[in-house]
This record gives C-alpha cells, sequence and structure tokens, in this order.
C-alpha cells in the first residue's frame, strides 16, 4: 500500500466515523429526518433502528477502503475520486433508507407557532464592529503593501509545501500582490455573510420562549465559530500577502506547519462543542416545518415559509429553502466566492 | 421593552392567522406590556419567525395602525403609539364584541368545555381586566 492509498483509507475511515455520529448531531425532536417526539432516540426501536444504519455504513465504509486498497494498482489516478464518490452516495442511501424505516414513527408537526416582539430577541453578537474586524485586517494588510511597495521582491514565493520549501510563486504586480488578499476578501464574504444570515436571519424553531433560548443560544456560538474562522483566515491571508516586505529574501514559510494540526484541533473541539449545544436544547417534537417539505431529510423546499435558511435535518448546521427566491441569490454570493478562490488560486500558484 | 413578550398562533385554527396576531399583539398592547414608543419586529422578520407569509404579518400590522395602535414607517418598522382611549366608547363596536364574545362561547361549549368553567375563566379574566390600570 502506498503512502497515498494510506492517507485516502484513513480519511474515508474519518469519513465513514462521521457519518456514524452524524444522526447525533440533529436536535432532538427529528431522528433521520423525521418529526418524532423528543425522547424517540432512547427507544428501544429508536436504538435499533440507529444501530441498523451504523451496521450498514461500517460495512460499506470498509467496502469501500477494500475496493480502494485492491484496486489502486489498476485505476491509479480514478480510484480516489471513485471511492470518495462510493463512500458519498453509500452514506446517503443508508440516510434515505433508515428515514423511511423512521416514517413509521413520525409525529405532527405541532400547529402552534410563538415569535418574540421583543428587540433583544435578534442582536447581532459583539456589534457590527465585531463583524466587520476581518475586512479591517485585509484593508490594513493592503494598506501595507501599498505604503512599503518598493520594498517588495520582483518575483516571491506565496504557497508552500508540507516539507516548508515553496512551491507557488508571484510577481510584483497589482494583481500578484493583492491577489491574497482578494481571495481572503472572497473568503470572508463567505463566512460573514453566513454567519450574519444564521443569527439574524433565522427563525427560533422552540414552541415556547423558554426554548427559544436555547436556539439562540446554539445559533450565537455557531456565529461566534464562523467568525472565529473569518478572524483567522484574515490573519493568515493578511501574514502571507504581507510577507514580500517583511521576509526580505528568507524563503522559509511565513506560517509554522504546526498550526495546521492545531487549527484543525481546535475546530474540532469546537465542532464537539455545538453538537453537545444542540443536544442539550430543550426537546420540542420536530424543527416546526412540516416533514412533507423534506425531500429525503436533507433538501428543503416550502413555498408557504418565507425562511432563506432553516436547521438541516442531516448532520449539524443550516440548509436553504430552496423554494425561497432569495435563498437561490444567497447560493450564488456564497458559490461565486468560492469558483473566484479557486480561479485566483489556480492563475496565483502557476 | 420587557424581555418576554411571546405571541403564538395556531396554525390549524379556523380563526385566520392574521386575526391571530392582531389579537395577540393588542393583547401585549392593553396589558402594558408593549409601551409607546417601542418598535415591533419587521413584517419580514415577524412572518419569518411564525413561518407564515409576509402579506399575512403586513395585514395584522395595518390592522393595527387602523386601530390606532401603531405607526407604520417605511424603514423604521412598526412604531407603537400613545393611543388614549374614547371617553365614550363607540356602541356599535362594543354590540359587536359582546357578540364576539358570545360566538367564541358557544364555539368553547360545542368544544365540550363545561359552562362552569368557562364561567370560572370569564371571572378571572373580568377579574385581571379590573386589575390593569385603565
Amino acid at each position: 500500500m502506498t503512502p497515498f492509498i494510506a492517507v485516502s483509507n484513513l480519511m474515508l475511515l474519518a469519513a465513514g466515523i462521521l457519518f456514524l455520529v452524524t444522526p447525533e448531531m440533529s436536535r432532538p425532536g427529528t431522528f433521520f429526518g423525521v418529526t418524532v417526539v423528543p425522547e424517540f432516540a432512547r427507544t428501544e426501536e429508536g436504538n435499533a433502528l440507529l444501530k441498523r444504519y451504523r451496521q450498514r455504513i461500517a460495512v460499506l465504509t470498509l467496502a469501500v477502503i477494500v475496493l480502494i486498497t485492491v484496486g489502486a494498482s489498476i485505476a491509479r489516478g480514478l480510484i480516489v475520486p471513485i471511492g470518495i464518490g462510493l463512500e458519498g452516495a453509500a452514506a446517503i442511501a443508508c440516510w434515505v433508507r433508515a428515514s423511511k424505516e423512521a416514517r413509521a414513527f413520525a409525529q405532527a408537526v405541532p400547529s402552534i407557532r410563538t415569535a418574540s416582539l421583543s428587540s433583544d430577541s435578534r442582536t447581532l453578537p459583539g456589534g457590527w464592529l465585531f463583524l466587520l474586524g476581518p475586512y479591517v485586517i485585509l484593508a490594513l494588510a493592503g494598506w501595507f503593501l501599498y505604503s512599503n511597495w518598493h520594498a517588495i521582491p520582483e518575483r516571491f514565493p506565496i504557497h508552500w509545501g508540507a516539507d516548508g520549501t515553496p512551491n507557488g510563486w508571484s510577481n510584483r504586480t497589482v494583481p500578484g500582490v493583492f491577489g491574497i488578499l482578494v481571495v481572503g476578501l472572497f473568503s470572508n464574504i463567505l463566512t460573514t455573510v453566513f454567519a450574519y444570515v444564521v443569527v439574524m436571519r433565522t427563525r427560533n424553531a422552540s414552541a415556547s420562549e423558554g426554548d427559544a433560548s436555547g436556539d439562540r443560544a446554539f445559533k450565537r456560538a455557531t456565529y461566534f465559530l464562523m467568525m472565529f474562522i473569518s478572524y483567522l483566515m484574515s490573519l493568515v491571508f493578511a501574514v502571507v500577502s504581507t510577507r514580500p516586505v517583511w521576509a526580505g529574501s528568507s524563503q522559509a514559510s511565513p506560517l509554522p506547519i504546526l498550526l495546521v494540526p492545531f487549527v484543525f484541533a481546535v475546530l474540532i473541539a469546537v465542532v464537539v462543542y455545538l453538537v453537545r449545544l444542540s443536544r442539550s436544547r430543550k426537546g420540542s417534537t420536530g424543527d416546526g416545518t412540516p416533514d412533507a417539505c423534506w425531500r429525503w431529510g436533507m433538501f428543503y423546499y416550502n413555498p408557504d415559509d418565507p425562511s432563506l435558511l432553516v436547521e438541516k435535518r442531516m448532520g449539524l448546521g443550516w440548509t436553504l429553502n430552496f423554494a425561497n427566491k432569495w435563498s437561490w441569490a444567497l447560493l450564488g454570493v456564497t458559490v461565486l466566492p468560492t469558483l473566484v478562490i479557486l480561479v485566483a488560486v489556480r492563475l496565483m500558484t502557476n | 421593552m420587557t424581555k418576554d413578550l411571546t405571541i403564538a398562533i395556531d396554525v390549524d385554527s379556523p380563526v385566520p392567522v392574521y386575526r391571530q396576531i392582531v389579537d395577540a399583539v393588542r393583547h401585549l398592547l392593553v396589558d402594558g406590556k408593549l409601551k409607546p414608543g417601542d418598535i415591533l419586529p419587521g413584517v419580514r422578520e415577524l412572518a419569518m419567525d411564525l413561518g407564515v407569509h409576509f402579506n399575512t404579518v403586513a395585514q395584522s400590522y395595518r390592522v393595527l395602525s387602523g386601530e390606532g395602535w401603531l405607526d407604520l414607517k417605511r424603514r423604521r418598522g412598526a412604531m407603537v403609539l400613545d393611543r388614549s382611549r374614547p371617553d365614550r366608547p363607540d356602541r356599535d363596536r362594543q354590540e359587536r364584541g359582546v357578540q364576539r364574545l358570545r360566538e367564541i362561547i358557544a364555539q368553547l361549549q360545542a368544544d365540550g368545555i363545561p359552562a362552569r368553567s368557562i364561567a370560572g375563566s370569564l371571572r378571572r379574566l373580568a377579574d385581571g381586566i379590573e386589575g390593569v390600570k385603565s
């Protein structure tokens, strides 16, 4: 087994583990995308259903790993994308099957809906300055580069391999120098728009004011996670973009490689915290959205619901209401920066 | 503004949703929980929280505005007004209100709620009304 295949198999195994715990991430009151009583996951039927799902996921993940290992010598370059696609498809198939089984225990969505008229029920945590902070960091980096234009070498590294040696270069041109900051700008648009919409433009699904406070705490925690990512990205982009000015002729990477596992560890810890926070919310039956509007418990389409985003029923987070035309605009706002980032990174590292 | 200003609607109720919103907000206004100068959530925001169409909430706000409770200003949302109560209540309006009350009582009886229980609830509500500063 080559190191490449070994790493690929490890990633497939990690994805398999993620799929195993995915049902645990849903809010109490939904189970495999179906509205149930909050205690259902702890009942005998709930446990049996979960066990069957996990057995299927475990068998299929191992089958894909064996396929990758055996088929590596035959399909070479294609085997890993094939393996990733197969595992994703297998996980979705297992989820859809479990979702169909869970429908036998479905409960009617409560017809009572509540809303708070209080002005403090929806405030931007940390205020606007906190939201705009990442953009200020990038603007300062841009101003620093502009002020020190003549100190920038004609050619300088902008990307480094795992061993710390440069593998991507750029020249002292406006796109070459400021391009990294533009990538940072679009990355920030992605995260801050999402963070803002989650905390300010999503509804509280709980049926009482007491339960809604749990929803708000969960949204605030998600907001701070997204903003942490945004600040971190801005700092990384600011350090890398200004490196030609302050590093002189050195070729060394401006960031220690150990930063990567550290950031991953922090992110995993925060996501685990979010899952626990989500699960600790006081349970109401379902999330207030009708089961009939969920396709496979994954895609939400409800023309009668003005929400842009609703809480996901598969995994942790939010998903679009595809019946809302503004959701498509939001999708465009998030997909466009992704494409710009991919194209820009491709152009800049050539 | 006080913090617990929750309104509830029942989407399966035969009473139109816009009317339920009007009744719930008016209840908070009459109780003095919403005070002059308070700003209510925007139409889109409240519609999203309740999972109903924007027009439903907009219609509710227009009704409350027509009754003199709200000032609907563009971009500033709906502001609670200092609404003075008429010295001499409109007799027709009073009759219509009592008629509506009779209909609600009839509906409760039709749903199987005993007359004694309804009378007890009405007495408690009446005590509450007398307790509220006019």
